[in-house]
């Protein structure tokens, strides 16, 4: 049987035609406030938050509810992806979700979206440790929550990083073809899926088509102007150029991606610390990474946003420590130390075994 | 197989469609595209020839019956060659060639042409189905030529009847465009694409020309066209502030060259009634309308400008309506980051009104780029304002009242709770309750180390001093009994006998307790929610709030010492009530109606 979908774009564009139609700019502009949320939020998201936060003021004085949980939910997003505020998006959308639970949101086209957001809020606090948790959500919200298309795929999309997550690379990678399947006609998800689908194969070790995918991936942050999954993409295919001993294409794209990511107005993610510390490894230039990964472990620490980060960063800490042969007992306590206060942290605490074993190879993050 | 040199063969038919239906946006630009070209020749006239009394114009008529529109200049003209050559000859332009050999003999001239790709006259095709060309050569012994094409891959060219010295156009108007023979559409679109350019423009005969011709910022009185000229065209009667632009210097090493640029930036003002957001442009380039909403020009913290610019060195993509992002484009972004950042300087320096009218209509927007750029930030920070109790502040003036202390709140100040209590020491409060103004606090106290932050909203109250309980024993007892949370402490205002304090999350914590248990929260959700509550660690008790009775109230002072037990209960049920009331949080209509009906029964009893 074929889903339905509920229509968010087709809500949004009758309101801003009954707007129009009753010469309402007030409503108008309600309406429009996301185009320019959607432009401002990689350069510079404080503005757009800012103008998020109007979008909710103005829901509030036009009475319209459904919109300021809408307006709310970007802001959820725009702290999540963008300023990565873990734990304030995480508030905010736990507040979201108690909110849009309420009768008088029963009907909200938003719903979904709000629910989402919570389950995207604990994969970025610490998805290792709310797994089954997250799982539970995703089979709950197929099951019983009217969906938008888009959400339907992001849930897709979690599906495969959860196979990820537990190194299940054969079903992570189909879970992500389906996903990538399910987005057929959205250029921004089909990009999504692209970057994951890098990630699993390098991971499984396929890099021939991990690069495939990269450049795919390229080719439609193009097409979206989204700038933050080009430099992704780039590094992606400059890992790839470095282990197969092409230096100069390593390097130019290498470059272009750490110099697009500089004119951006985002924090940097434990993803671009990963991708940076990933290139230099495959150089062996082990210092560099060392370095990358004392300046994300310095941030954390004055910051704590997401439960397991700081625990990662000293995990992966560990991991270049061992490829330069210098892994000391210290260096696994402090990575012990960080791992005492999060969620179920014996599985943290087992990947960390994985490291520390004297005959295991550094796994691949 | 031997190797031999082949061209290519084009299809011209198809790379008509495919250039004129891809490259622009609308068929309205193939008129500009021939306005272009009627404008560049009248420059090209009025170089060669040096006749003072010639006047350029440009008439545009249409014949409905026929279904033909003409646009006619009275410029230059086409010699034959220059037919060949260049009408005839996609991507070859004629205007390019032509700025070259102008550049000698008058380079300001040469600067006013506007083509430059040999694509303009190709554009005629998205509109018409025939395109007939006829045209005298102000060159001597020139005959007229008539040039016509289907376009297809033919095209004729012959002598016919003498006609004036310069251009006409007429276009064969495809049907699916037929609603451009229309003298009000044909008017509009002039204004919209050429409304600056420097040749008149008249439509269907009239006598007046449809474009504007001189910009507001080369009129005579700039300041005063260009506020007409807001008004009439953004819709905006009272602009903030104008700031008339003007040519960016460069120093390169030991040179230095000028980019010419001319318009203007203006603030309009903001208001919660009309919100926008701003930071776009409009562009022209030697006159020609490029492009509006044009938001990367100006600096990303720039989201409260408007303006309208005309640059002759940016360059355009190839149908002209885009801005190429290049060398001149990032210099242009610098020369108007610049004006911008000294008008703005300059306005906080000298005219403190006007700057704390922006600030206010833009408060928003500003303050959320001050939080995240420094530079930005050390420039605004002690001009920005806040909401006080005392109406909006400044940093430095609010300072000056407080004293290196910054007191503030991050929910809306809509109790009046904080306000008499920071009011009480002499000090206003600030409202803090919007995303970036406790970062923006916080900066700020970095920034100034001596200021020394206090949050009045955490959930403890910093006004308030603890005060010994034995003299007050009965009225806390009371209230113990009742099991209200109670303290004794002493604050002002004396006035007030009591206020309630609940933790800052708590209406969320309420909201979601009561959610969770009447099951409005599905399935799993529900067990995040109630993990989050958990996690909280939230003190159950204190979510109903603490009372602190004001021992240096006198009549607190004087219940306290009151035998008349009854009596006594009474007044503090009333004065535990307002207090509540006061406070203002936690408090349904419903329990707003019991608790005016239990405060009603105490007084009666009081009354007794």
């Amino acid at each position: 049987m074929t889903r339905r979908y509920v229509d968010i774009d087709g809500w949004f564009s009758d309101f801003r035609y009954h707007a129009q139609m009753a010469g309402d700019t007030q409503r108008e502009h309600l309406a429009n406030l996301d185009y320019q949320i959607w432009d401002m939020q990689a350069k510079t998201p404080e503005l757009a938050l800012e103008l998020c936060e109007k979008g909710i003021r103005l829901s509030q004085q036009l009475l319209e509810p459904c919109l300021e949980l809408f307006y709310g939910y970007r802001a959820a997003e725009i702290l999540l992806f963008y300023l990565m505020r873990t734990k304030l998006a995480l508030d905010y959308a736990t507040n979201l979700v108690t909110r849009a639970s309420q009768q008088q949101y029963e009907q909200c086209p938003i719903r979904a979206r709000i629910f989402i957001t919570l389950i995207w809020a604990y994969s970025a606090f610490n998805m290792l440790g709310y797994e089954e948790e997250i799982w539970d959500m995703i089979a709950y919200m197929e099951g019983e929550i009217p969906l938008d298309s888009d959400t339907h795929q992001r849930l897709q999309g979690l599906r495969a990083l959860l196979y990820l997550l537990a190194n299940n690379y054969r079903q992570a990678e189909e879970e992500a073809l389906k996903y990538l399947e399910m987005s057929a006609g959205s250029i921004y998800r089909e990009m999504s899926a692209y970057e994951m689908l890098a990630k699993i194969l390098y991971r499984s070790g396929d890099e021939e088509r991990a690069m495939e995918y990269a450049i795919l991936c390229e080719q439609k942050a193009q097409e979206t102007r989204s700038l933050i999954h080009r430099v992704a993409a780039q590094l992606w295919q400059a890992l790839f150029y470095r282990k197969r001993g092409d230096e100069v294409e390593a390097q130019r794209l290498f470059r272009r991606g750490v110099s697009q990511f500089s004119v951006l107005g985002v924090e940097k993610s434990g993803g671009y610390y990963d991708q940076l510390c990933r290139f230099y490894e495959a150089g062996k230039e082990y210092e560099k990474s060392l370095a990358i990964r004392d300046e994300q472990i310095s941030k954390l620490q004055n910051t704590i946003d997401n439960e397991d980060a700081l625990f990662d960063a000293y995990r992966k800490r560990c991991i270049v420590l061992k490829l330069m042969s210098k892994l000391r007992l210290a260096d696994i306590l402090l990575a012990c130390d960080a791992a005492m206060n999060i969620r179920h942290s014996e599985k943290h605490l087992t990947r960390l075994a994985e490291i520390e074993h004297p005959a295991s190879e550094p796994p691949l993050y | 197989m031997e190797q031999s040199a082949k061209q290519f063969k084009i299809h011209l038919p198809g790379l008509l469609k495919v250039l004129a239906e891809n490259l622009y946006s609308t068929p309205k630009v193939a008129i500009r595209e021939l306005l272009q070209n009627a404008h560049d020749s009248c420059v090209r006239r009025s170089v060669e020839e040096k006749n003072r009394f010639h006047r350029p114009h440009v008439d545009i008529s249409i014949d409905s019956e026929a279904r033909t529109l003409t646009i006619q200049d009275n410029g230059s003209g086409l010699t034959e060659d220059e037919v060949n050559e260049y009408l005839s000859t996609i991507g070859r332009s004629y205007t390019q060639q032509l700025g070259e050999n102008l550049a000698v003999l008058s380079p300001e001239m040469a600067e006013q042409l506007i083509g430059q790709f040999g694509l303009g006259f190709l554009s005629a095709f998205l509109i018409a189905s025939e395109v007939t060309l006829t045209t005298r050569s102000i060159k001597p012994d020139s005959p007229t030529l008539q040039w016509y094409s289907a376009g297809d891959i033919h095209y004729d060219v012959k002598v016919v009847d003498e006609a004036p010295t310069g251009t006409q156009v007429t276009l064969k108007v495809k049907p699916a465009v037929s609603y451009l023979l229309n003298e009000h559409i044909l008017a509009e679109t002039v204004q919209h694409y050429a409304d600056f350019l420097p040749v008149p423009v008249h439509v269907g005969g009239s006598s007046v020309a449809v474009n504007t011709i001189t910009p507001p910022w080369e009129a005579h009185d700039a300041q005063f066209a260009t506020r007409e000229y807001i008004a009439r065209k953004f819709g905006v009667e009272h602009p903030l502030h104008i700031i008339m632009l003007k040519d960016h210097e460069v120093s390169v090493g030991f040179d230095s060259y000028t980019v010419p640029l001319r318009g203007f930036l203006y603030i309009p003002p903001g208001s919660i009634a009309s919100i926008q957001e701003y930071g776009d442009l409009t562009v022209y380039i030697r006159r020609m309308f490029i492009c509006d909403e044009q938001r990367d020009l100006l600096p990303a913290w720039a989201r409260f400008v408007r303006g309208v610019i005309d640059c002759p060195q940016l360059q355009p993509t190839a149908s002209r309506e885009e801005i190429r992002r290049e060398d001149t484009f990032e210099l242009v972004q610098q020369a108007l980051e610049r004006q911008l950042t000294d008008a703005l300087q300059h306005l906080a320096q000298n005219d403190h009104t006007t700057w704390k009218q922006i600030v206010r209509g833009h408060r928003d927007v500003i303050m959320g780029w001050a939080a995240k750029n420094s530079d930005f930030f050390e420039k605004i920070a002690d001009i920005v304002t806040f909401r006080t109790t005392r109406g909006q502040l400044s940093l430095p003036e609010y300072l000056k009242i407080t004293g290196e202390t910054i007191y503030y709140v991050t929910h809306d100040m809509d109790t009046k709770q904080e306000r008499m209590l920071g009011e009480g020491f002499g000090v206003p409060v600030i409202d803090a309750s919007r995303f970036s103004e406790p970062t923006f606090l916080v900066k700020y106290a970095d920034f100034r180390p001596s200021v020394r932050l206090v949050q009045l909203d955490s959930g403890t109250n910093r006004f308030m001093h603890a005060a010994q309980e034995d003299e007050f024993a009965p009225l806390l007892e009371y209230f113990r009994s009742k099991n209200i949370r109670v303290q004794a402490v002493s604050f002002k205002p004396e006035t007030l006998p009591a206020v309630m304090m609940y933790p800052k999350d708590a209406e969320f914590i309420r909201d979601a307790q009561e959610a969770l248990d009447s099951g409005e929260i599905p399935g799993p959700f529900a067990g995040m929610v109630g993990a989050y509550l958990t996690n909280m660690r939230v003190d159950e008790d204190a979510l109903a709030g603490t009372l602190y009775l004001n021992v240096s109230n006198a009549f607190i002072q004087t219940l306290a010492k009151s035998e008349n037990e009854d009596k006594r209960h009474a007044a503090l049920d009333v004065i535990y009530h307002m207090a509540r009331l006061l406070a203002g949080r936690l408090l349904d209509t419903q329990q707003i109606n019991d608790l005016f009906q239990v405060t009603t029964r105490s007084l009666d009893r009081l009354i007794q």
